[in-house]
């Protein structure tokens, strides 16, 4: 086992990962930036180094200073949490190039899954579903001949293109001529490449996700679905659970079927998650792969009892995975608490945190690095905490997660917090009724209507 | 300005011959220059000195300290092949090397943002350093006549 891990991050997933070393009895070292210097984190662990000022790219992601912050203390491994330099592949080899245990999944791996094209590819070799496409298309012809194979609606995308530009969703066959010309101009002007890319639309989907940890010796486990459907337009998810509501057992097995041999097929290590999108007719497709921790784990935590960065941990130290079996107890939700104001189209707040006062009780645990005092910087990700709730069923979840949101406090800064406590109390939200077009419909019906 | 007159003052008014007063970073020293040159140097040592007693000119002479920082993480080298070392009461100039930082094998010359004497240093060689930490002081001087 690591004796000193530097954790390469910040804010409640730095504090997350100190609270797992500290457990295994694991020295730590944080890293901060200017502007965190009387942040959690650096005051939780055994030492603190000081990386650079506070723009994230001098700091968080200033590799050198990183990994010469690892060599001065002697730090073993490098834990980077999620966001800032956890999927990035030339910083596990930069890792491993100074022999220093990168907490991931190999660089090769990492670079694999994060190239859409390529983890697409390698899903359909393993025999994953994805979302039904066709590429190349040039003529008319060949559009019209492909979208009715998929059936429609279908969605017209640029071959080149990414980050959601030139997206149009046709529904018909006249829709899909009249948008044919016009997509295909827009991406030779946007990318210098006509080319088209036809994919089945699905309408309503929900965004269902598995928990994958595979060790260095072949053994892969999966740990459940987690439900993440309840997002905004720029697929930000607000709130997170599992298990996830109405999914059969059979349908279950199917996507973690699916999810454990796309990781075996790419010789996955290390904890991960495989995403998918659920259509209404129950099919699902592999979307993604994330190669590190999600903010959303917890959840899974509470329902199978797992401490899966401690798992992490292990497992990058070489051991072998030793559950052979998860089992599943109960409901878990998580409500992501952020400084973002969505009376403002989710704008950024910064500012200081005047009054505190964080809910507890059976079933809550919070996920956080905010305290009375603290001042929430403008330059990184807005999240200041995470609340997690557990029950016996999902009712009871729900019921804890009112009461905790009730019981939170929080002064200083804008926050999600009364949005969270309008979804709690929709009909559609405590049906379980979700999908992607959720909380759009949500915040339209609040904000249009 | 107030206060540095007031000082000014109670150096004239008084028996003293010199007052610092350091505030954060910043530092005033007020001198009274008599007609007799101060003693210095060794003759000086262990003699009982008599003040003059009227000062003719009254000079204030104020420096400030700059507080010299590593941009870096890294293991801080005082000098490089045995060349460049500085020792306290040396006089740097303006860009002027004055230590090193070894970061992942790259060699990052800490340099005097001004002209200045070197008042304190705070790292040893072979000593780690992070970013932002503070590795020698230097008193930067710049005086006015009264």
């Amino acid at each position: 086992m690591f004796r000193k891990i530097l954790v390469a991050n910040r804010g409640e997933i730095a504090v997350r990962v100190i609270r797992a070393c500290q457990e295994l009895g694991i020295r730590t070292v944080a890293v901060y930036s200017e502007a965190d210097r009387d942040a959690a984190h650096t005051h939780l662990a055994d030492e603190a180094i000081c990386i650079g000022p506070p723009p994230a790219k001098d700091s968080y992601l200033n590799v050198a200073n990183i990994i010469a912050a690892a060599i001065v203390t002697g730090s073993e491994a490098i834990h980077p949490g999620y966001g800032f330099l956890s999927e990035d592949s030339r910083f596990a080899e930069i890792c491993q190039h100074y022999r220093i245990k990168f907490i991931g999944p190999k660089p090769e791996t990492i670079r694999a899954m994060g190239d859409k094209v390529q983890a697409r590819q390698l899903a359909v070799k393993a025999g994953v579903p994805v979302i039904p496409g066709r590429d190349h298309i040039q003529s008319e012809r060949e559009a019209t001949a492909a979208a009715a194979e998929l059936g429609y609606p279908v969605l017209i995308k640029a071959a080149a293109g990414g980050g959601g530009r030139g997206i149009r969703i046709v529904h018909s066959e006249t829709e899909l001529i009249r948008n044919l010309s016009l997509a295909r101009s827009e991406s030779e002007a946007a990318f210098g490449n006509g080319a088209l890319y036809l994919e089945k639309y699905l309408e309503e989907p929900r965004h269902i996700e598995i928990q994958i940890l595979a060790d260095e010796h072949g053994n892969i486990l999966a740990l459940g679905e987690r439900e993440c459907s309840v997002q905004n337009v720029r697929h930000q998810k607000l709130i997170e659970e599992a298990p996830a509501p109405g999914l059969t057992p059979q349908a279950r097995e199917r996507i973690a079927r699916s999810a454990m041999r796309l990781c075996a097929a790419v010789g996955y290590t290390s904890a991960g998650t495989c995403e998918f999108l659920v259509s209404r007719d129950g099919h699902f497709y592999f979307i993604e792969m994330n190669t590190r921790i999600q903010v959303e784990h917890p959840v899974t935590e509470m329902v199978t009892g797992i401490d899966l960065i401690k798992e992490q941990i292990r497992l990058a130290a070489g051991e072998r995975l030793s559950i052979r079996q998860v089992e599943m107890r109960g409901h878990s939700l998580e409500c992501r608490l952020t400084a973002e104001d969505p009376d403002r189209n989710f704008a950024p707040d910064s500012g200081t945190i005047t009054r505190l006062r964080l809910p507890a009780g059976p079933g809550v645990r919070v996920d956080t690095h905010i305290y009375e005092g603290y001042w929430v910087p403008p330059f990184y990700d807005p999240l200041l905490a995470k609340i997690i709730t557990h029950g016996r069923d999902r009712n009871e979840a729900i019921a804890r997660m009112r009461r905790a949101l009730r019981e939170f406090v929080i002064e200083g800064v804008k926050t999600t917090l009364p949005l969270h406590q309008r979804l709690l109390e929709h009909t559609r939200f405590v049906k379980g009724d979700l999908s992607t077009a959720f909380l759009p419909r949500f915040l339209a019906e609040e904000y249009q209507g | 300005m107030d206060l540095l007159q007031e000082l000014v003052k109670i150096v004239k008014d008084s028996g003293i011959g010199e007052l610092t007063v350091r505030v954060g970073d910043w530092r005033v020293t007020i001198r009274k220059h008599s007609l007799v040159p101060p003693p210095t140097g060794a003759g000086a040592a262990g003699k009982v000195e008599e003040r003059s007693p009227a000062p003719t000119v009254a000079e204030e002479k104020t420096s400030r300290t700059v507080p010299v920082k590593s941009g870096w993480v890294g293991i801080v080298k005082r000098s490089l092949d045995g060349k460049g070392l500085v020792r306290v009461g040396d006089t740097v100039r303006k860009g002027q090397t004055i230590c090193w930082v070894d970061s992942l094998g790259i060699t990052n010359e800490v340099r005097a943002p001004e002209n200045g004497r070197i008042v304190e240093i705070l790292v040893e060689d072979g000593q780690p350093v992070e970013y932002g930490q503070v590795v020698m002081s230097l008193e930067v001087e710049t005086s006015e006549s009264q």
